[in-house]
């Protein structure tokens, strides 16, 4: 697979997460998304597991489909804001909505 | 702006043509794109005509330029065109291109839901007003700026042509400045309004009810999302404001119960609602929301051919269906594209709800109920079509006149050996006529569909077939059906097929030899390691997919490309939080054969 997912995070009150998917092969990569929601991040309790954060909670999306050219050295780039988060140790799961499985994750103390 | 250049040109190629402002490209010829390649130019030196003559499938035009040269234009395959690339007598290719200025053109979905005979008949939609719940409506396009009336936008999302929330991709369109708050920053809600009712004003395109009024109601960003709490304030503002109906072409997996308050309080006050099925396909019972709630009219996506859309979502809520994929429509600025989704299926309806409206049918169920009455049978099962796909023409009771109508569709060949096939084709809507002559023209793909074959007459609507022969072994033939009465002809879209390539007979089915799964799942995930190996007696393998299913539907999938009489591999399956209760490899050969084996784990 020659796409490179990658997750920062920046702790300044709220918590910026930038997602970032580039192509470091050779060859260009299309991608296809379904819909206008092209990724998500979601944030897990990393005691309990349970999902405490999620973008695309509360959201919907434009139902057409799409497709991203990505040549060689290209990224795919989404940035999500969680506001006010409580402090406590996390997992954060960033996934590429489209038709190839793609995914980076993170742990984020507050 | 780099970031939106990528958008454009993703939408200028899939535009038929380019190159001068406000031209709208040809219509694409197959469903999913794989029609006939278009005709090329050959330029070559002088008395050097006879190498792309000879070269080409059908010569279209001789040129003689004197000391110029020689050109030759015509149907040409890929292998002939990569061998006069090479020759150095040939000074150039060319594509053929069309060259013409701000025509109006009607896209398929418009003549094929018989939009275009309403229009002519007088039926436009004209004093209905129809919100478009979405990212925008371009606030000064050629083709929908005579039908705007007023707009509103949420706050968070307000037009912004910085765009800078959602990056890179998708990134929604590139316009300059925002011309209002409920100017369309991403293209989608451009698109749909178009559709639904862009002017018969020879520019441009042609919506289903050109004479409607169109309200820019901004609940998605330029990323192409909002929120529930946003979309619920924009349905109540287009309910106060009196729109008769409401286009969502948007959607989720979960509900929501603020815009389940926003539906009912717009179906109190009599608002036609439509939605988008949804683009999760293929799958059954998973209609998004808001589509699946009951006071919106679900709609599906079908394509040129009356097939249903890969991508759509199916389900018993699904109430009609309409054209979504590569539907032609508006974009900002001045600008036109071919985009797929529900999305542009339910616009379809939209625009029909409010035809059907101006014609004096004004209760909300009882345009529901006309527009399902008056839908074409497709043949599609119930949870696909719904009533059927839209007819508008029918729902307004327009008569085609007293001549005779016909129309055909292709359907994919079956029973396809080394030289022989069996064509498939269907009528699907015969009216004021005795009987109609049915049959086929075909011919190997990158030709002109030169050879035909008869399928005798038919005296009402229903399937018909051909069976050919004399065929060449591993060619791919393209075919469409045609279909005549002593008034009318019409012919379906263009289907293909490969013939056997001698290796075997051909219609062996392939075989799962090893299947092992490994479980490999913690609390957080459910992972399967798959080792599979399968055979092909006839040694055409094409495929080998595993899967994950939870409760029947599948939640992860890999699939392997594969060839010859053998092959294993390894796949590796994983889902979060779902409980995977079975695992399935389906091994497929060229011919279409397939063999599956489910797994409990």
């Amino acid at each position: 697979m020659s796409l490179d997912p990658t997750l920062d995070v920046t702790v300044d009150g709220d918590v910026i997460f930038r997602f970032a998917v580039t192509n470091r092969g050779t060859e260009p990569v299309e991608l296809t998304f379904r819909t206008g929601q092209y990724a998500d991040v979601a944030v897990y309790d990393i005691e309990t597991d349970a999902i405490v954060w999620q973008w695309s909670d509360g959201k919907m999306f434009t139902q057409s489909l799409e497709r991203l050219p990505l040549s060689p050295g290209e990224t795919f780039e989404r940035e999500y804001t969680w506001c006010d988060p409580q402090s406590g140790d996390y997992v954060a799961i960033a996934t590429l909505e489209a038709d190839r499985d793609v995914e980076a994750r993170v742990e984020v103390t507050i | 702006m780099s970031d939106g250049n990528i958008t454009r040109r993703r939408v200028l190629r899939s535009v038929g043509s380019a190159g001068v402002a406000g031209v709208v490209g040809t219509q694409s010829v197959g469903a999913e794109g794989r029609g006939r390649p278009d005709r090329y130019i050959v330029g070559v030196e002088r008395g050097q005509a006879d190498l792309p003559a000879q070269a080409a499938d059908e010569v279209y035009r001789r040129f003689d330029f004197d000391d110029i040269g020689e050109a030759v234009s015509g149907w040409f395959t890929e292998e002939a065109l990569a061998g006069l690339r090479n020759n150095p007598n040939v000074r150039y290719i060319e594509e053929n291109g069309t060259m013409q200025a701000h025509e109006q053109t009607t896209p398929y979905g418009i003549q094929i839901t018989d939009a275009d005979v309403a229009i002519d008949g007088g039926n436009t939609g004209d004093g209905v007003s129809v919100a478009i719940i979405d990212s925008g409506i371009d606030a000064q396009h050629e083709t929908l700026a005579e039908n705007l009336g007023e707009g509103w936008a949420a706050a968070a999302a307000a037009c912004d042509s910085n765009c800078g929330g959602c990056r890179y991709g998708g990134d929604g369109s590139d316009i300059s400045e925002c011309l209002a708050e409920w100017d369309d920053d991403n293209e989608h809600g451009t698109h749909v309004a178009g559709t639904v009712g862009a002017a018969d004003n020879g520019s441009g395109v042609l919506g289903v009810a050109p004479d409607v009024t169109l309200h820019a109601v901004k609940v998605l960003d330029c990323c192409g999302s909002g929120g529930y709490d946003d979309i619920a304030a924009g349905i109540e503002w287009s309910t106060d404001q009196g729109h008769d109906v409401q286009n969502m072409s948007l959607g989720a997996d979960t509900g929501s119960d603020v815009v389940r308050d926003a539906l009912q309080y717009a179906a109190n006050r009599n608002v036609v609602i439509i939605g988008s099925a949804g683009n999760s396909g293929e799958c059954t019972d998973c209609v998004g929301f808001p589509a699946r709630d009951e006071r919106v009219i679900a709609v599906s996506a079908t394509d040129a051919n009356d097939e249903l859309a890969s991508f759509s979502s199916t389900g018993p809520e699904v109430e009609l269906a309409a054209p979504g994929v590569d539907t032609l429509s508006s974009i900002p600025r001045n600008d036109y594209a071919e985009f797929s989704g529900t999305s542009m299926s339910a616009p379809h309806v939209s625009g029909a709800a409010a035809t059907v409206i101006a014609a004096g049918t004004t209760d909300r169920e009882s345009v529901r109920s006309t527009l399902k009455e008056s839908a074409d049978d497709i043949g599609l099962p119930d949870n696909d079509q719904g009533a059927g796909r839209l007819n508008v023409a029918d729902a307004v009771g327009t008569d085609s006149g007293d001549g005779e109508t016909v129309s055909v569709v292709t359907r994919d060949a079956t029973e396809v050996g080394e030289i022989t096939a069996t064509l498939n084709g269907e009528v699907t809507e015969l009216d004021a006529a005795d009987g109609t002559d049915v049959g086929f023209e075909y011919g190997e793909s990158g030709g002109n569909l030169p050879n035909t074959v008869d399928a005798g007459t038919l005296s009402a609507i229903g399937a018909f077939d051909a069976a050919v022969d004399g065929l060449d072994s591993g060619v791919e033939y393209e075919f469409r059906a045609v279909a005549t009465t002593k008034e009318a002809s019409d012919t379906g879209g263009v289907q293909t097929f490969t013939t056997g390539d001698g290796g075997g007979t051909g219609d062996s089915r392939p075989a799962i030899d090893g299947f092992a799964v490994t479980d490999g799942s913690n609390p957080a995930w459910s992972r399967h390691t798959v080792d599979w190996s399968v055979s092909d007696d006839d040694g055409d393998l094409a495929t080998v997919t595993s899967e994950q299913l939870a409760a029947g539907s599948v939640v992860d999938s890999v699939t392997s490309d594969v060839s010859g009489d053998a092959a294993e591999g390894t796949h590796e399956l994983e889902s979060k939080r779902t409980s995977a209760d079975e695992v399935r490899v389906t091994v497929v050969d060229a011919a279409g054969n397939e063999t599956s084996e489910t797994r409990t784990v």
